[in-house]
């Protein structure tokens, strides 16, 4: 029971929670409000651009995930 | 009233409820195909119908509205939380609540931590779902009054009734291909909007100017930070807390399936919010926002500004199409928390099949008729509302529900503690004044303390359910 225990706080989904909590915490306590970009808050854009890495973390884990399945499996 | 726009409306309406008869037989044949589809959705289906189901009225009128009338960031606060959605649910929860093989969220609370936890989930998700019709009635009135000429009550009550009767037909099975389809006209849709817009105004950084001309705070933090952290909180954990999305993990032929789906309805979401992105510009620099009764309506004004007839009944045909998935997956929500988890389970254990389907119809049409009562005079913007559903889920559901699967000391006291007095906390925080959407920033915490303090101050959980915890975790396949 204890090798499971340890063995839940390296799934990859709590490792891609702490990536995405990280980013978003560093973003809240930036909140550059007063710098703009083309008209729009840089608040603005960087939440846009966090769009993209969002995907990013996702596509990472799917394909992690693949991967331990195809180990396990051989 | 809009001819072209009605005629797609009605012709697109008719398919749906073509389908939900077709497979009204199969869905009825047994209690895991009404709920869940018998589990056995591919990856493109299951992107489509996560997304669809998740993706509400909110996410299209409701987004766009919000980000013409509170400027731009929110808008985009709004995508920073929704565009994570299945990817935090899928990091946080979805493995280990497969593993456990239950059908709804309260019967995994009942596997958990017993029965009386079960009974207050059921009531607390019927008592949400009921309430997030609102919003999604509130759109479809808007939507359905301009398209008919019919007045915003007489629209609210002839939609909200069919959605019913479409959903109560054909269960979960009716609603997940109907979302491949819904899906797909929404994004396609608003794509071509896009297109149209962008061209119309002869690129992006003209456009977003043309929009600053009219309305210069369009670019601009109106809010307090407190309403932008709020939303999104809540819509980060939409996920994890609504009913309706995590039924929709179930539905998912293996785990595999589930994982490529949430990625595919990932990549929705982010188009879906790159496209909002310049219709809310476009919405901003028609200059119509002040002028309009209620500012919702900016998105089909948009459509009507830059599309012609044609395109603009297919649009209106996707928008409603929005509303139609997540208003039935929320009353499949309610009809399972009482036909299934409260009358089969605790009141009538010998209830056939047949019976408790049967009685998951009645509780459809009681709950769709209770939003309508309330949709009849909306309280917010929708985005709001969506908020305050999503905040109050978060309060009650999102610490029991993710400590229980992560941690074995999580006892049937304190997931009642944590359930009970984060819905509390979130009902007094709502009646203070407060910044917006962000009552849950408060009441969560309370949750996540009770739900911890509370299960350490009383004995742990047998070992049995110790060894269950760490189950969820063991075979990766499951």
């Amino acid at each position: 029971m204890e090798k499971l225990t340890k063995k839940k706080w390296k799934d990859p989904g709590i490792i891609m929670v702490i990536l995405l909590s990280t980013i978003a915490l560093m973003f809240w306590i930036w909140w550059p409000t007063d710098t703009y970009i083309g008209g729009i808050s840089l608040v603005g854009w960087a939440m846009f651009a966090c769009f993209f890495i969002w995907l990013a973390l996702t596509i990472i884990y799917v394909i992690w995930m693949e991967k331990i399945e195809k180990h396990e499996a051989e | 009233m809009q001819i072209m726009e009605a005629t797609i409306l009605g012709i697109y309406l008719l398919i749906m409820i073509g389908i939900g008869i077709w497979f009204a037989k199969r869905a009825h044949s047994s209690e895991g195909d009404y709920w869940t589809a018998g589990g056995k959705i591919n990856s493109f289906v299951g992107s489509f119908a996560f997304f669809a189901a998740v993706a509400s009225s909110s996410s299209l009128m409701g987004a766009v509205g919000s980000g013409v009338a509170l400027g731009i960031p929110f808008l985009l606060a709004y995508g920073f939380g929704a565009v994570a959605i299945p990817s935090f649910a899928m990091f946080l929860i979805s493995g280990q609540i497969r593993r456990a093989g239950v059908k709804t969220l309260p019967e995994f609370f009942k596997t958990r931590y017993g029965k009386s936890v079960q009974i207050v989930s059921a009531i607390i998700v019927v008592l949400c779902m009921t309430f997030y019709m609102i919003p999604q009635l509130t759109a479809s009135g808007l939507i359905g009054s301009y398209v008919l000429g019919i007045d915003y009550v007489t629209a609210v009550i002839i939609l909200g009734l069919g959605f019913t009767l479409y959903a109560a037909l054909g269960g979960m099975w009716a609603i997940t291909y109907t979302d491949l389809i819904q899906g797909a006209v929404m994004v396609i849709g608003m794509f071509i909007l896009t297109i149209i817009i962008v061209m119309d105004h002869g690129g992006v950084s003209t456009l977003i100017q043309d929009a600053l001309a009219v309305d210069p705070q369009f670019g601009d933090v109106t809010q307090p930070w407190m309403s932008y952290f709020g939303l999104f909180v809540a819509f980060l954990w939409f996920g994890v807390v609504s009913p309706s999305a995590v039924m929709r993990n179930f539905a998912a032929r293996d785990a595999k399936t589930a994982r490529r789906s949430a990625l595919g309805a990932c990549f929705l979401y982010v188009t879906v919010f790159i496209f909002g992105f310049f219709i809310a510009s476009a919405g901003a620099s028609l200059g119509v926002a002040e002028s309009l009764e209620n500012q919702d309506m900016i998105f089909i004004s948009v459509i009507e500004h830059y599309m012609p007839p044609i395109l603009a009944g297919v649009m209106l045909a996707g928008l409603l199409a929005a509303i139609m998935s997540s208003a039935d997956a929320m009353l499949l929500a309610v009809a399972a928390g009482i036909a299934h988890d409260i009358y089969k389970e605790h009141i009538n254990k010998e209830a056939s099949e047949k019976t408790v389907t049967r009685l998951g119809l009645v509780v459809m049409i009681l709950a769709s008729i209770v939003g309508i009562i309330f949709a009849i005079n909306p309280p917010q913007l929708i985005a709001v509302m969506v908020g305050w559903v999503s905040g109050a889920m978060l309060s009650a559901f999102g610490f029991p529900l993710v400590l229980g699967l992560w941690w074995k000391r999580a006892n049937t006291a304190g997931a009642l503690a944590g359930m009970v007095g984060g819905t509390v906390t979130f009902i007094i925080m709502a009646l203070l004044p407060f910044a917006l959407v962000s009552e849950h920033l408060v009441s969560a915490p309370v949750s996540a303390i009770l739900t911890i303090g509370v299960s350490l101050m009383t004995a742990s959980p047998s070992q049995s359910t110790q060894l269950q915890v760490d189950q969820y975790h063991t075979n990766i396949q499951a």
